[in-house]
């Protein structure tokens, strides 16, 4: 990548891909917009490494004590993946849900389990919530559909990702119904309606929830290349788009946020959203920042 | 809930889930045993068959048993072809056939990826609801991947044991020279038992379908399990198929159930560690004869 003098990665290269090339994209001056959640992926040893989508640990603290503000779990369970991903979410996870007043018993899995029966079995036995959040859409549907056929009735959390079209199609609607959701984006609004509305015209009905926040970071960053007015000398580029706030992009007006996290201000300034699922539908319940949900 | 009906729970859930694995191990062993060839591409049968049930039942509302025999057919036809193109080129050629079989493996995930497309399909219950007896709760779907299952073991059974074409297997399984010697068509024999395979593995994929979610990639981990199974049970052995899938079923259950998920992995290969250690030909393989 770097001999053949790549300057920009923007893409959804996920925590393992972002942390393994670090070294390489900081040592060559690449700037990287990706989709790792991890903590790692962002610092002050890391410069160039910016990441345009709201992670887990911004999302997670008002999400889950919102959840908990307006259910009656206490004692709520966590199936994740055994990897990377899976055990930082876990961990941040458990804080919230701890911080929230609440219990989150996290049980680890290898990636490719598709049969949760035997986990789901055991775990329900006391729980009164179950937390699915950090899962791909297909799997939090599959273990939803297999904790209902279990009898369970309690709430659903899905703390994480944009995963409700694609749950709601392997758990189906009546497995569903009630489940809360992060909601990454805001149809409402007029600019990221508009987006959305030009990205189904040209590729279908289908778009990722995360493709709007992407969108946004190029914004930023092709913002970022006019004020510096440079393509090529990322160390001037990179700046200069530390320097930015209130750009307007398909997600709203953005800035950066995260120096008190990362220790750098590269993470994406944006709200989030908790959307619940009612009749095959998930409408918006509560609009969130970084400190709250209301 | 009592551990009574925690432990017929967890009995249940591996018997479902050991059932689909006696299914894939059979075929997998079955064209081992025959053809020699180590299957790599027999968990994308399963997915084939998975596919297609999900198109035609989910998608396409076609009665339910004409899903099946369509889904089955169709994968059965698409097992001649390649045991025609592909593996009768490699019958007895363990190590190319096995490293074949990988190709055919990828060429069938990335077909069905481009065909449809990456995302999930969900496919409706053939039954849906539970049968609650006594406290335990056993959902229908899973019952009746039970039940499908027991039926497709015992149908095979009665089709090797006692049927013409079944005793030609078994003979060309213990030693297909002699076997052609006495006049037993070889030819015949090696794609007859190749397409059972692939449709057994092609029903173990419609019985899961409506159960777990249909992608291009549900192929690899019941290919490894399969895999897993025939070690343990014996390459080539039937019943060694059958033993192995149940336990290993059973040991998922109760690992995952009482201990934890990550641990019922691990237990798994302990056992096919100690099996191999300790009777390398399975527990109920037959020793290979040394020349």
């Amino acid at each position: 990548m770097i001999q053949d003098g790549i300057r920009f990665v923007v893409g959804p290269m996920g925590s393992a891909a972002a942390v393994a090339t670090k070294d390489q994209t900081t040592s060559g001056k690449v700037i990287t917009m990706t989709l790792a959640f991890t903590p790692r992926a962002l610092g002050v040893d890391a410069p160039f490494a910016y990441r345009p989508v709201i992670t887990t640990g911004e999302f997670s603290d008002p999400q889950v004590a919102w959840l908990m503000k307006n259910t009656s779990a206490k004692q709520v369970v966590s199936l994740l993946p055994n990897d990377e991903t899976g055990q930082q979410i876990g961990v941040a996870n458990f804080n919230s849900y701890a911080k929230a007043g609440a219990k989150l018993q996290v049980e680890y899995f290898e990636r490719e389990r598709v049969d949760f029966v035997p986990i789901l079995t055991r775990i329900l036995m006391k729980a009164d919530g179950l937390e699915l959040g950090g899962n791909s859409p297909t799997t939090a549907g599959l273990i939803l559909k297999q904790a209902r056929e279990l009898g369970y009735r309690g709430p659903v959390f899905v703390t994480g990702g944009d995963v409700a079209a694609e749950m709601l199609k392997v758990a189906g609607k009546d497995a569903a119904e009630g489940t809360y959701v992060h909601l990454p984006i805001d149809t409402s609004l007029p600019d990221t309606a508009a987006y959305v509305a030009r990205f189904r015209a040209k590729y279908g009905p289908n778009m990722n929830g995360f493709s709007p926040f992407f969108y946004a970071g190029l914004q930023m960053l092709f913002t970022a290349m006019k004020k510096a007015g440079t393509v090529d000398d990322t160390t001037k580029i990179a700046a200069t788009l530390d320097g930015l706030s209130d750009v307007p992009t398909a997600m709203g007006k953005a800035g950066w946020t995260g120096e008190q996290k990362y220790g750098i201000r590269h993470q994406i300034d944006l709200p989030f959203y908790v959307g619940q699922i009612k009749d095959g539908i998930v409408a918006k319940v509560a609009t969130c920042d970084v400190n709250a949900c209301r | 809930m009592s551990m009574e009906i925690i432990l017929v729970q967890t009995v249940v859930n591996g018997l479902m889930v050991g059932m689909i694995y006696v299914l894939m191990a059979i075929g997998f062993t079955m064209v081992f045993g025959i053809m020699r060839i180590v299957n790599f591409a027999h968990g994308e049968f399963y997915m084939v068959g998975a596919f297609l049930f999900a198109i035609l039942y989910g998608s396409n509302d076609v009665p339910f048993s004409i899903s099946v025999l369509l889904a089955v057919g169709a994968t059965a036809l698409l097992g001649l072809l390649m045991e025609r193109i592909v593996f009768r080129r490699f019958r007895g050629n363990e190590l190319n056939g096995m490293i074949a079989s990988v190709g055919v493996a990828l060429i069938l995930q990335n077909s069905v990826l481009l065909m449809w497309g990456s995302s999930s399909r969900t496919v409706p219950p053939v039954i849906s609801g539970v049968l609650s007896v006594g406290g335990i709760v056993f959902p229908w779907s899973r019952l009746v991947v039970i039940i499908g299952a027991i039926v497709a073991v015992v149908s095979l059974n009665l089709l090797i044991g006692h049927t013409r074409i079944g005793r030609a297997m078994r003979a060309v399984a213990q030693d297909a020279e002699i076997a052609q010697v006495q006049g037993i068509r070889v030819d015949v024999i090696f794609p007859v038992a190749f397409v059972l395979g692939v449709s057994l593995a092609a029903f173990a994929g419609v019985l899961m379908a409506p159960v777990l979610s249909v992608s291009p990639f549900i192929g690899l981990a019941p290919t490894l399990k399969a895999f897993v199974i025939v070690v343990i049970g014996g390459l080539g052995s039937v019943p060694g198929a059958v033993a192995g899938g149940l336990l290993i079923g059973l040991i998922e259950s109760f690992a995952g159930t009482f201990v934890s998920a990550s641990l019922s992995e691990i237990l798994q290969f302990l056992v096919v560690i100690a099996v191999v250690l300790l009777r390398p030909q399975g527990l109920l393989g037959r020793k290979e004869r040394e020349a």
